[in-house]
């Protein structure tokens, strides 16, 4: 299996936020995680990034692993992207930089121009991320995220701040995006009929 | 391999102990018996001293609050002509330090001074008594008018940025201006005048230059002149002791005080849109502001501008070169160890948020809060005790007066930079980890980047702090090595020597 998450634990003061959390899923497949608010899904999604750590439990990803009790890989290297709620784009970089902003490989341009071309942001490569509307903004981010070929990519709610026909158009390209790159997905939403739309399974979480 | 979070926990650690062993001295002091000047300190000395000091620093920060709270309450309300320029203005009396004013204002109203003068000359009939001001209430007055813009900014930032929907809707319940001043800004901004009263309230207890030159006894004089005067280090030392003691007092008492009030913080405030003025409260409220700049700043201005055109011809150009650029550069030197230091200490405390980055940083901004005569006391007891281990007479040298000030200023730039961070919040770091770069990579070409605005006013605060910096630079410069401001002090009658701050 490419993705194996097992006995996944945290505690946050006392309190168990994640207990016993168990994932598989296949390479190139979608998961979806709903539940309510305070249930642990953006938790859940630090802790696969690596920006916070587990109690217990063990993370495996291609065949590699990602953390158990024993160690745990850093976030820097471990190939695994996440789009923030709230985009988090650079705001110091322009439209070219923040996505060219984690790339360290060969021919990194033509992959930009492809990246760039995909997202429909060629015209605005010199823009800041002030000067871009919402949509804009999130295609920068998405673009930012895979720019890189994460082996997996995390999404937090990540058209929660767009409109109804804006998000269902962005959601749609961006899976298709995420088809011809062959990304893995981890997709939060509060949404029941979204994840239940673009999903391969469909995952809940409960307080 | 270099581990950057490990560098800023050992960084952290290093600190804390070296503050303890600091401040420790203070205490194992305590322990050791009583000199004859000491007691004759606490006999005759001790009383006046609390007491001017206590009416000196109640006062000032009483009267400091009021003018900036003012002050900042028409430039916000408002919207009139020349508004961002007095906006601006308002802030450099911070460049101005309080001794100069000290000197200006008492050589001003002095019998021949500019304004007595000048009556004689036009025969206007005047009693020379009505000129003579109480030194205390000179010093009041200068350290209003040198230290109000704490609060001014403190309370213009929070009425621009948090009260304005709360100003409109006090004004659609048919709120005149003057009872929204009074029931909604004056105590909504109370967390803000407080944390900019007690700056003020810090800068008085550790003044020396002003209280020195007014004749006016208190700590700082008696810490100064049981050193230079008397050679009585271990007085200096208890009477230092004793002031640091009053400044916990005053930290604590400002702290149950900010507990008590933390809830009146509006917590999602809106910026204010200015009400335009009529072109008759417009003149009236430009001439009202234009009046006070010009008694505050224009006319000390003008007055050091004429007297040092008069004087060019007798400076010594050489020394006063040399001061100048002894001024600048142990400022510009100073400020940026000390912007280093604060960022790896504010740095730590932000990726670790444990009891050593928690006290690390209290100490911190315990420095700042602790009188410079105070921590110049301590710094050479530190220096003298190092030289049992480290043969090297490093209390005769510069790198005491360095010391001296790291410690002191450490705290302001800290401060500063702490609160750039907390704004910045963790989730661009982040967001730079989760493509690959490493925690100090993401530090490096994210955070710092968007930190400038920070880094660039710790140091600006820093630097001008240091540039007017008087009882360390006094009680510390190393033989032949002297800057501005002792200068300044050590020569009332020579009215060329020119503060640079002041000017520029």
């Amino acid at each position: 299996m490419y993705l194996e998450l097992k006995q996944l634990s945290f505690k946050y003061d006392q309190t168990s936020i994640i207990d016993n959390f168990d994932l598989i899923a296949e390479k190139g497949s979608i998961t979806a995680i709903i539940g309510e608010s305070g249930s642990g899904k953006s938790t859940l999604l630090r802790i696969l990034a690596g920006l916070q750590n587990a109690n217990q439990g063990v993370f495996i990803l291609d065949d590699q692993i990602i953390f158990d009790s024993k160690h745990s890989v850093d976030t820097h290297k471990r190939r695994i992207g996440l789009v923030f709620q709230d985009y988090t784009l650079f705001p110091h970089l322009t439209v070219y930089q923040n996505i060219a902003f984690g790339m360290r490989q060969k021919h990194k341009k033509d992959r930009i121009q492809t990246i760039l071309k995909m997202v429909e942001l060629e015209e605005d490569i010199k823009k800041y991320p002030y000067e871009c509307s919402g949509g804009m903004q999130q295609r920068i981010a998405l673009a930012r995220a895979i720019a890189n070929q994460p082996k997996l990519l995390l999404l937090d709610e990540p058209f929660s701040n767009l409109d109804q026909d804006l998000k269902v158009r962005l959601r749609t390209q961006f899976i298709d995006w995420a088809k011809q790159e062959d990304i893995t997905l981890i997709w939060v939403t509060h949404d029941i009929e979204e994840a239940h739309l673009i999903a391969n399974q469909v995952i809940e979480l409960r307080k | 391999m270099f581990n950057w979070k490990r560098f800023t926990k050992i960084s952290s650690i290093l600190w804390i102990l070296l503050i303890f062993i600091l401040f420790s001295e203070t205490f194992t002091l305590l322990t050791k018996p009583t000199n004859e000047n000491w007691q004759h300190s606490v006999r005759y000395v001790l009383g006046d001293v609390s007491v001017n000091t206590l009416i000196i620093v109640g006062f000032s920060t009483f009267f400091a609050s009021l003018l900036g709270i003012f002050l900042a309450g028409m430039v916000t309300l408002f919207q009139f002509k020349g508004r961002k320029l007095f906006s601006f203005l308002f802030y450099l009396a911070l460049a101005f330090p309080p001794y100069v004013l000290a000197y200006f204002w008492t050589y001003f109203i002095s019998y021949t001074g500019t304004l007595q003068t000048f009556l004689r000359s036009l025969n206007i009939p005047y009693q020379a008594t009505w000129f003579v001001v109480d030194p205390k209430f000179m010093a009041i007055f200068v350290y209003t008018l040198s230290l109000f813009p704490y609060i001014y900014i403190s309370t213009k930032a929070i009425i621009n940025r948090s009260l304005g929907n709360y100003i409109e809707n006090a004004r659609v319940l048919g709120y005149s201006y003057p009872r929204i001043f009074l029931k909604l800004i004056l105590p909504l901004s109370l967390p803000a005048r407080l944390s900019g009263g007690l700056l003020v309230a810090l800068e008085v207890l550790s003044d020396y230059g002003v209280v020195s030159y007014l004749g006016i006894p208190s700590f700082s004089t008696a810490i100064v002149r049981s050193w230079l005067r008397f050679q009585d280090f271990d007085t200096a030392l208890r009477l230092a002791a004793l002031l640091m003691v009053l400044t916990l007092v005053l930290l604590a008492i400002f702290a149950f005080i900010g507990r008590r009030i933390q809830n009146l913080v509006p917590i999602k405030g809106k910026p204010l849109q200015p009400t335009a003025l009529k072109p008759k409260h417009s003149i009236y409220l430009v001439s009202m502001l234009t009046l006070f700049l010009f008694l505050s700043f224009g006319i000390p201005l003008i007055q050091l501008f004429y007297w040092s055109i008069q004087s060019l011809a007798s400076i010594r150009l050489n020394r006063f070169i040399s001061s100048l650029s002894n001024s600048l550069g142990l400022s510009i030197g100073v400020s940026l160890i000390i912007l280093l230091i604060a960022f790896v200490l504010a740095n730590h405390g932000r990726i670790q948020k444990s009891f050593i980055s928690f006290i690390a940083g209290k100490l911190t901004l315990l420095g700042y809060s602790i009188p410079g005569s105070v921590i110049g006391i301590l710094s050479l007891i530190f220096f003298l005790n190092l030289r049992n281990i480290i043969p090297i007479k490093l209390n005769q040298s510069i790198i005491l007066l360095i010391f001296a000030l790291i410690i002191r200023y450490a705290g302001l730039a800290y401060q500063s930079i702490e609160q750039g961070f907390n704004k910045l919040g963790l989730r661009f770091n982040e967001a730079a980890q989760v493509l690959g770069k490493s925690y100090f990579n993401a530090l490096i070409k994210v955070d710092l980047v968007l930190l400038k605005p920070a880094l660039y006013s710790a140091f600006t605060m820093v630097f001008l702090d240091i540039i007017k910096e008087l009882p360390l630079s006094l009680l510390l410069r190393p033989f032949n090595f002297n800057t501005l401001p002792p200068r300044f002090i050590s020569m009332p009658m020579m009215r060329c020597w020119l503060n640079p701050p002041s000017l520029l």
